[in-house]
């Protein structure tokens, strides 16, 4: 096991430079104006400016190099400081917004983690119950009805579904508004007395002692939260589904209940642990992919995270800008593939073993 | 077959083809004969559950009504006809049936029908009067044509890439499938976002640049499930079998490894043309891709995020679209969920 995780370990850094470089060669796409976002806040005013920053930044180098300044940075040739480099977490500008695109995300993100983690529960649980539920009652009514129900979920597309929620439950009831927090809560949470440890305000509002901005944070996360599980649901019900099914057949479950174990020990104790591989490490690329920016959902919602951030930097073509939610999302993902490869080889002695 | 559990000793000692004969012989419609027993069973699957008939009606409909778009809304400007007429300027939605208050277009053939006299906005406008009617069923139009065009383009890249990969095999193998990988390192819809709003300004707003980014990004699955069926069904004992009473390799290649390894693709990618129609409406719902009064789902749909807290008084600006994307996504579902049952081959024989 320790071959394969080295092995893995050892594509990382190949799979990190086909990602970097796919992403430079469509910044290559753009013109040196819209380049010169990765290290100056402002459009150049006229074309001796530009020239001059063209000159001082490299905009005009081979390839390679201007590759290489990207990811790793660059001395500036006037104050001496490192600017840019991708790998430094120096993203450039953000040019729709006036601010460097790091400070965007750090703005940003803590939403979006905050989201997340409220997600993933009713999509994995719920997800992986009627999966089971489906499994186990193969070709009854409650496996039909678990696959129309996923079906519909499927077919849903996120906006139309997010909208529809809006429409009923905030312009007809007022009971869950869209955004990340009242305009009340959000003036405590702006106030001096606020300690932030977290930035994740249900966390931050039970700390600093106030159960009403805990419950107002918590009233903007149901429909994001409902809308994201809806729609992640029929993934989870056909994979348990279908790995459970499997599982069902194999032998050592025909064994188990041939030596007169109840129906619920075959299912809970034998046949579900091995199911469940499977959806582990779907459950990694979820998460991955929630991290990542949940664009639409948080669009509609106007739940300030980078998924929102970047919908509103590609709405005004900051390039710059939504290639960095891009690449950071890529990096999640290849960091969650990895931790799922490995947790994969933990779970399966198949994989361990050989 | 009753003769599954019979040991051979069982069998009658005369010989194999004599034991065949005394089997029953399995009677073949005329319809199976034309058809061949693949499309035989794929139809016979599709016809014998309600679920799949239901999707196949929605499909047809969506169809048909794409076909017909000039009859059903009649275009104003024939040389445009997927710009939707505005009727007048005014930034609040106008109810279902409201008069025009402009020229009006042509009134379809089938509104008389109905003893109708005034051709009305029977969908209502959306901000801006945009006609929702007109949006919504030349919309259909374009999710067809963009479903058609981006996965029949993914599909002719993922055909090449699958399998230069499985027939040459080695470094071209390793190389292809590394960068196959490099591709869905991203999130789709990202990566489709980012590369939407680079090719905007250099070809210009329009249905391209999403659907050029929507095909870059969406290419390597189809590349994956080539790759995999080719190199499984060259192993497979019939191709072996043709291959020892010495059959030409073109022959082998065109009758026994494409129809087993392309065909289940082709299926799979026409289901898959739901996916991308939802992507293409994600994208323009964010403001990427068409001018302002395309007929496109997506466009339809954003005006409505400039009403969000009066959806309750405007209502159809969000309903009439969605249930169009709906129906179509619904169909495509449906369909595809009993055609995965039917092409499973761990489920066939099982009665679906």
């Amino acid at each position: 096991m320790t071959n394969y995780i080295i092995r893995r370990l050892l594509i990382m850094p190949l799979t990190l430079f086909g990602v970097t470089a796919l992403i430079f060669m469509m910044v290559m796409f753009l013109s040196p104006e819209e380049r010169s976002a990765l290290y100056v806040r402002d459009i150049p005013k006229n074309e001796s400016t530009m020239a001059g920053i063209i000159k001082r930044y490299g905009l005009d180098d081979p390839i390679h190099i201007q590759y290489w300044h990207w990811l790793v940075g660059r001395e500036d040739a006037v104050s001496g400081e490192i600017r840019g480099g991708v790998l430094r977490g120096d993203f450039g500008y953000a040019r729709s917004s006036s601010q460097p695109v790091k400070d965007l995300i750090k703005r940003r993100f803590p939403a979006t983690v905050e989201l997340t983690m409220y997600t993933v529960i009713p999509i994995i649980f719920i997800g992986v119950w009627m999966g089971i539920k489906a499994a186990v009652n193969h070709n009854k009514p409650i496996d039909q009805f678990a696959r129309i129900f996923a079906i519909l979920g499927h077919s849903l597309p996120s906006f139309i579904f997010a909208l529809v929620a809006l429409m009923v439950f905030y312009a007809n009831l007022g009971w869950f508004p869209p955004g990340r927090l009242s305009d009340w809560a959000n003036a405590v949470v702006l106030s001096p007395e606020w300690n932030s440890y977290t930035s994740l305000y249900t966390i931050d509002s039970l700390l600093n002692g106030r159960v009403d901005v805990f419950l107002d944070a918590l009233r903007h996360l149901v429909l994001p939260v409902i809308v994201l599980s809806t729609i992640s649901w029929a993934t989870y019900l056909r994979v348990t589904r279908s790995s459970m099914l499997e599982t069902l057949r194999q032998e050592y479950v025909v064994t188990a209940r041939a030596k007169g174990l109840k129906e619920r020990d075959v299912v809970n104790g034998h046949a579900r642990p091995n199911a469940l591989i499977p959806v582990a490490t779907l459950g990694g690329l979820t998460v991955a992919g929630l991290l990542g920016g949940a664009v639409i959902t948080e669009t509609v919602f106007e739940f300030p995270g980078i998924g929102q951030a970047a919908g509103q930097a590609a709405a005004q073509l900051d390039v710059i800008a939504v290639m960095s939610f891009t690449l950071l999302a890529g990096f999640i993902l290849i960091i969650a593939n990895l931790v799922v490869d490995v947790m994969y080889a933990f779970l399966d002695p198949r994989v361990r073993l050989s | 077959m009753t003769t599954a559990e019979q040991t051979p000793a069982q069998i009658p000692a005369l010989g194999p083809s004599s034991y065949l004969d005394s089997l029953p012989e399995r009677k073949v419609s005329w319809l199976e004969k034309t058809l061949g027993p693949e499309v035989y069973r794929i139809l016979k699957g599709i016809l014998g559950n309600p679920l799949s008939i239901t999707g196949l009606t929605l499909i047809t409909l969506i169809v048909l009504v794409a076909l017909f778009a000039p009859q059903i809304a009649p275009p104003a400007n024939k040389r445009e006809p997927f710009m939707v007429p505005r009727d007048g300027f005014s930034p609040t939605p106008k109810v279902p049936g409201t008069e025009w208050k402009t020229r009006p277009p042509d009134e379809p053939f089938w509104f008389g029908l109905f003893g109708k006299e005034e051709w009305t906005h029977i969908f209502g406008t959306t901000g801006g009067q945009y006609d929702l009617f007109y949006g919504v069923i030349w919309g259909t139009r374009t999710a067809l044509k963009i479903g058609v065009i981006a996965v029949g383009l993914s599909v002719i890249i993922g055909m090449l890439v699958g399998s230069l990969s499985a027939f040459y095999g080695g470094w071209v193998d390793n190389g292809l499938m590394r960068i196959t990988e490099i591709f869905q390192a991203f999130p789709f819809l990202l990566a489709a976002l980012t590369l939407s709003a680079i090719l905007t300004p250099v070809i210009g707003k329009g249905i391209w640049p999403p659907l050029i980014a929507l095909i870059v990004f969406g290419w390597m699955g189809y590349a994956r499930i080539i790759r995999g069926d080719i190199l499984s069904v060259r192993e497979r004992d019939y191709v072996l079998a043709a291959r020892v009473i010495g059959v030409k390799d073109r022959r082998i290649i065109s009758k026994h490894i494409i129809p087993n390894a392309i065909y289940p693709t082709l299926i799979y990618a026409s289901l898959d043309i739901s996916t991308i129609v939802i992507s293409f409406a994600a994208l323009s719902f964010l403001g990427i891709g068409t001018e302002i009064g395309y007929a496109d789902w997506g466009q339809m749909i954003s005006f409505a995020r400039n009403w969000i807290p009066s959806l309750a008084t405007y209502w159809w600006i969000v309903l009439f679209p969605a249930v169009a994307m709906v129906i179509f996504c619904l169909g495509w579902n449906l369909l595809g969920d009993a055609l995965r049952d039917i092409m499973d081959p761990r489920m066939r024989g099982r009665g679906v």
